[in-house]
């Protein structure tokens, strides 16, 4: 099942601007190494999704996937074929808003190779470019 | 842990303005602080720190002015993307002095559980310990080839080196062997089941429906 939230204070927000890089959320945090958006951009819940699966079969049970987004932000669509002044349209999906520098996922407890192969699919599946990460080790 | 030399500048020009013009010029802005003296704001290359940090140096001893100041790296500040270092904090410290910080914790062998099938799972990856400054070591090894399923690694069962006691709590988990998770496929069936489900909205707004009308 997509990831939504459970209730919202606004219905249909405003799009909005994606300002400046990521100052949180930008270091690999659970696992061992980590996919960061190199750019600005909105995923979908549908994208997060199709990533998590394509992240759970390349990882074929070995290592953990972590998921650091959420698609917070309500999305409206007007239907095709709908005249002008028919008002705004209804929520069509959600998505996450994402600054340059956040860290979407991570995979800890895996082998190099593998997480590297499941970060790899899981970047086909994004709208964004990527770029993996490893741990920053304490010293 | 060997102490290597790191040559610092003082630095009088201060903000965030001059600090990018430092880093946009190969250097690194950083400050030095502790046992009761001034602030000293510093500027250090970039190469150099990079020297300091593949050998993963907790202490360096600064050359400023041709004095020689010993000092713990306690905090490095990174750009969003972790390419490169912005700014580092440096803490005065003297050779018997007892200091707060994270220790790396590697693991070697494969453990027999993992071998009979279970998954190995690093809980901690480093572990917070107080050490004698001339003390400190690089990493913390541990052996985990004896680990069965169920077995675990407490903080506690670590054997530190002379000088060094941990921080965290006794009990504190650092890696345990555990059975592994069946794969759950989702069927269709319970995929569209999720998708109906629309989230709590405002409950004084209007509903769609009627805006449209």
């Amino acid at each position: 099942m997509s990831l939504m939230p459970k209730r919202l204070k606004w219905r249909k927000p405003h799009r909005g601007r994606i300002k400046g890089n990521a100052t949180r959320g930008n270091t690999v945090a659970y696992g061992d190494y980590g996919l960061q958006s190199l750019e600005a951009g909105w995923i979908t819940a549908a994208q997060i999704e199709a990533a998590r699966v394509t992240a759970t079969r390349a990882l074929a049970g070995t290592g953990r996937l972590y998921i650091r987004i959420f698609p917070h932000k309500p999305v409206t669509a007007t239907p095709e074929e709908t005249r002008m002044g028919t008002g705004k349209g209804d929520i069509s999906y959600y998505a996450a808003v994402i600054r340059p520098g956040t860290v979407l996922f991570e995979i800890g407890g895996a082998e190099e190779l593998v997480a590297k192969k499941a970060l790899n699919r899981m970047s086909h599946k994004l709208p964004l470019g990527t770029k993996m990460l490893r741990r920053r080790e304490a010293r | 842990m060997e102490i290597l030399d790191l040559p610092v500048q003082s630095r009088d020009k201060l903000g965030s303005a001059h600090s990018r013009r430092f880093r946009r010029a190969g250097r690194i802005p950083c400050v030095l602080y502790g046992r009761g003296q001034d602030t000293v704001s510093l500027d250090t290359s970039a190469d150099g720190f990079a020297n300091v940090q593949s050998q993963h140096a907790a202490v360096v001893r600064l050359e400023l002015d041709g004095k020689a100041q010993t000092a713990l790296i306690r905090a490095v500040q990174w750009d969003p993307f972790g390419d490169f270092v912005q700014h580092i904090d440096f803490v005065r410290v003297e050779m018997e002095d007892e200091v707060k910080l994270s220790i790396p914790v590697h693991f070697t062998g494969t453990p027999a559980g993992a071998v009979a099938g279970g998954v190995t799972q690093a809980v901690r990856t480093d572990v917070e310990v107080f050490a004698r400054v001339d003390s400190i070591p690089s990493e913390i090894l541990l052996d985990i080839e004896a680990l069965e399923i169920g077995d675990t690694i407490y903080v506690e069962d670590v054997e530190y080196p002379d000088n060094v006691r941990p921080a965290s709590l006794p009990r504190d988990l650092i890696v345990h062997v555990v059975e592994p998770k069946k794969i759950e496929e989702e069927t269709e069936e319970e995929l569209e089941e999720g998708e109906g489900a629309a989230p709590e909205g405002d409950p004084d707004a209007k509903s769609d429906s009627d805006s449209d009308s």
